[in-house]
């Protein structure tokens, strides 16, 4: 009897078991290798208030997004507008193709000051409205364009991963008549304001790490002289003014030191000194012309222009001096090298035939990709993010500003600029007080 | 002494004995048939072999001897003798039951054998039977075997079919520019409904490392629903919690 009641048992547990292991049925594993190079589907819904000032917040945004490459703006017309994140109707967004859309209110404050209210919807998540980032951001009437760069930065860095470089500032030369201005902008060319003028040349303008002083080649006194002036208070002063011409400078990553080229020597050779001028030390020897330093962003390298080898070159040499590596063989002409702020590529200008186009060299496998097909390209200067390179090219022989994004994909012509613009140069990044 | 009789009397006697005989044996003959009733049928079987025959003993009864012969004529008086119809019966009936016996035993015999018989052939019928019903159960667990293999044939198919669909879409929607230099890998959890629409959202279990690259996936299957699952109850019964691996830059 005890053992029928003991098999009875038996065949139940293992019936019982049979149909739990069917209910727990493994899930199935699905390997997903590769994907696709895509844009981003993102809406910037027009920002309620906005349409009191000239300047149209949502606009600006959207334009820096689609400046970028990465994104691609979803058309708003039609959908209703919400307020707040509670009147976001998610299926709505989604079912538009959006990944994420933002809001924002415009909110005056007393004074005269403004509050921007600005909130970022993830749109495929239907169960709840969930927020990827929501900021009150502090402004004026005079600031919408830079509180409008700024949201675009938190977009950029929210969908992306990387930083955003929109409210960052750009400085360039224009040459009006026989005036040269040096010039600084926002990053899409608004907002230009001169910091420097003169009858003479201007050149080769370049931002201190901190972003607070730009340093320059001016020619106002009939000579090549490189000065630092700090652009909050526009005080100028010299950093090379030594025997024969004093040009090209490069701060170093920690702002310490500047190269320069001077000619002291007889020809154009590269030296370092510190940012007031003092401590000069010559790092390059060589019988050509070397010139056009930049330093790598850890500092150990710079890279510069010689024609040692015959005709001009890239070449890289330890940052205190050292034997040069040559880098560029393809081509009888590449100059102009700037390195990528991760230091693993370099931007340059490359001769094809009579072309002058920007490319891109990868420093390990010396890869090169160019990336226009312009005929006069001269000056690339990457943005601080290394999503863009801003460059000068010619067009019915005056200069203009344009950019390409960091994989050729994306070109565009930086709109606001009068007369002829020449040699721009990206600032750093600077991050905003949120 | 008496006298030997005259020739003429041997005469009578011998034809007296003679008829009395006669009589015997009409009498015996027409008895046994009134006795006699018509046998009723009688089913045979046809046996390959005979059982082995039952180790009765057997039925020992005391057997009348049989009449003594008629005494010679000589010995019978010489007046002609009464007619013997007083004994001539009593040895028929004797006999008779002898024969009745024999006969019962007979067909108790016959009808031992014949019920043996009947038993053999219900055994046999009976395991021929069962090795019917068991060939017979055999050839549908073949069949069910069959079945079930061309069934799990015709769902793995399905399956594969679909997982390459799944594995399209999301692969479609999946922003891998956003993933890197390096060979990220990511894992996500999700559950479907019949519909292919998700049950839940994706549950990350293995991150890259690059919150931008987790986001992207996860986008790419949100994007991707509703995910195409196979109509068949049976066959979305696999579809119905799914892991996936990613290797965006591979």
């Amino acid at each position: 009897m005890t053992r029928t009641r003991l098999n009875i048992f038996l065949w139940i547990m293992a019936l019982a078991l049979s149909c739990a292991a069917f209910n727990a049925r493994a899930a199935l594993t699905i390997e997903i290798t590769g994907g696709a190079t895509l844009q981003i589907p993102v809406a910037i819904a027009p920002f309620t208030g906005e349409e009191a000032y000239p300047d149209k917040l949502s606009q600006i945004v959207a334009a820096d997004l689609a400046r970028s490459g990465l994104f691609k703006l979803i058309d708003t017309a039609g959908m209703p507008i919400p307020r707040g994140p509670q009147e976001v109707r998610v299926a709505d967004w989604k079912a538009k193709g959006t990944v994420a859309l933002a809001i924002a209110n415009i909110v005056a404050q007393p004074g005269g000051k403004l509050d921007v209210q600005f909130r970022l919807i993830d749109t495929l998540r239907q169960d709840q409205v969930v927020q990827l980032a929501g900021y009150s951001l502090p402004t004026s009437p005079t600031q919408l364009r830079l509180t409008a760069h700024q949201i675009a930065d938190i977009i950029f860095e929210k969908l992306t991963g990387d930083p955003g470089a929109f409210s960052t500032r750009i400085a360039y030369i224009t040459k009006r008549g026989p005036v040269f201005d040096l010039q600084v902008a926002d990053s899409d060319g608004h907002n230009a304001q001169t910091v420097f003028s003169s009858r003479e040349p201007i050149i080769s303008p370049v931002w201190s790490p901190d972003g607070a002083r730009l340093a320059y080649v001016a020619f106002d006194q009939k000579k090549p002289i490189v000065y630092v002036q700090n652009l909050a208070t526009g005080q100028r002063q010299i950093a090379a003014n030594l025997k024969g011409n004093n040009s090209a400078p490069a701060w170093s990553p920690d702002g310490r030191q500047i190269a320069v080229v001077l000619t002291r020597d007889g020809h154009s050779q590269i030296y370092s000194s510190n940012a007031d001028g003092t401590g000069l030390k010559r790092l390059s020897n060589s019988a050509g012309i070397d010139t056009e330093p930049n330093w790598s962003p850890d500092g150990k390298y710079l890279l510069f222009t010689s024609d040692r080898g015959g005709s001009p070159q890239i070449y890289r040499m330890p940052s205190y001096g050292g034997e040069p590596v040559r880098l560029t063989f393809e081509g009888s002409y590449n100059v102009s090298p700037r390195y990528s702020p991760d230091g693993k590529s370099f931007a340059f200008i490359q001769r094809e035939g009579s072309q002058f186009r920007v490319a891109v060299q990868d420093i390990v496998s010396g890869q090169v990709q160019v990336l226009t097909n312009n005929a006069q390209d001269e000056s690339p200067s990457w943005a601080p993010n290394g999503k863009m390179i801003l460059y000068a090219t010619t067009i019915l022989g005056r200069g203009v500003l344009s950019a390409v994004s960091s994989d050729g994909r994306v070109k565009q012509k930086l709109s606001t600029q009068a007369g002829d613009v020449r040699e721009p140069a990206w600032g750093p990044l600077i991050k905003p007080k949120l | 002494m008496i006298a030997p009789a005259a020739n003429h009397y041997r005469f009578h006697s011998s034809v007296l004995a003679v008829l009395v005989h006669a009589a015997f044996f009409a009498l015996l003959i027409f008895g046994i048939t009134w006795q006699a009733k018509e046998p009723a049928g009688v089913v045979v079987d046809l046996w390959s072999s005979l059982p082995a025959p039952p180790e009765a003993k057997p039925v020992i009864k005391p057997v009348e001897p049989p009449p003594p012969a008629p005494e010679p004529v000589k010995k019978v008086t010489p007046k002609p003798a009464p007619p013997a119809p007083v004994k001539t019966p009593d040895i028929a009936l004797k006999e008779k039951r002898v024969q009745e016996e024999k006969r019962k035993q007979e067909l108790a015999h016959q009808e031992k054998l014949k019920q043996e018989q009947q038993k053999q052939d219900q055994l046999k019928q009976e395991q021929a039977r069962l090795a019917e019903v068991a060939r017979q159960e055999k050839a549908r667990d073949e069949q069910a075997k069959r079945e079930q293999v061309q069934q799990n044939a015709a769902l793995q198919s399905i399956k594969n079919d679909y997982t390459g669909r799944i594995e399209s879409k999301i692969r479609g929607k999946l922003n891998k520019s956003l993933c890197g230099d390096g060979k990220p890998q990511l894992e996500f959890d999700i559950a479907l409904l019949p519909t292919g629409q998700l049950r839940g959202n994706p549950i990350l279990r293995k991150g890259s490392g690059l919150a931008a690259c987790d986001k992207a996936v996860e986008n790419a299957i949100l994007q991707s629903e509703p995910l195409p699952v196979p109509p068949q109850p049976e066959a979305f019964s696999f579809f119905r919690e799914l892991h996936l691996k990613f290797k965006p830059n591979e």
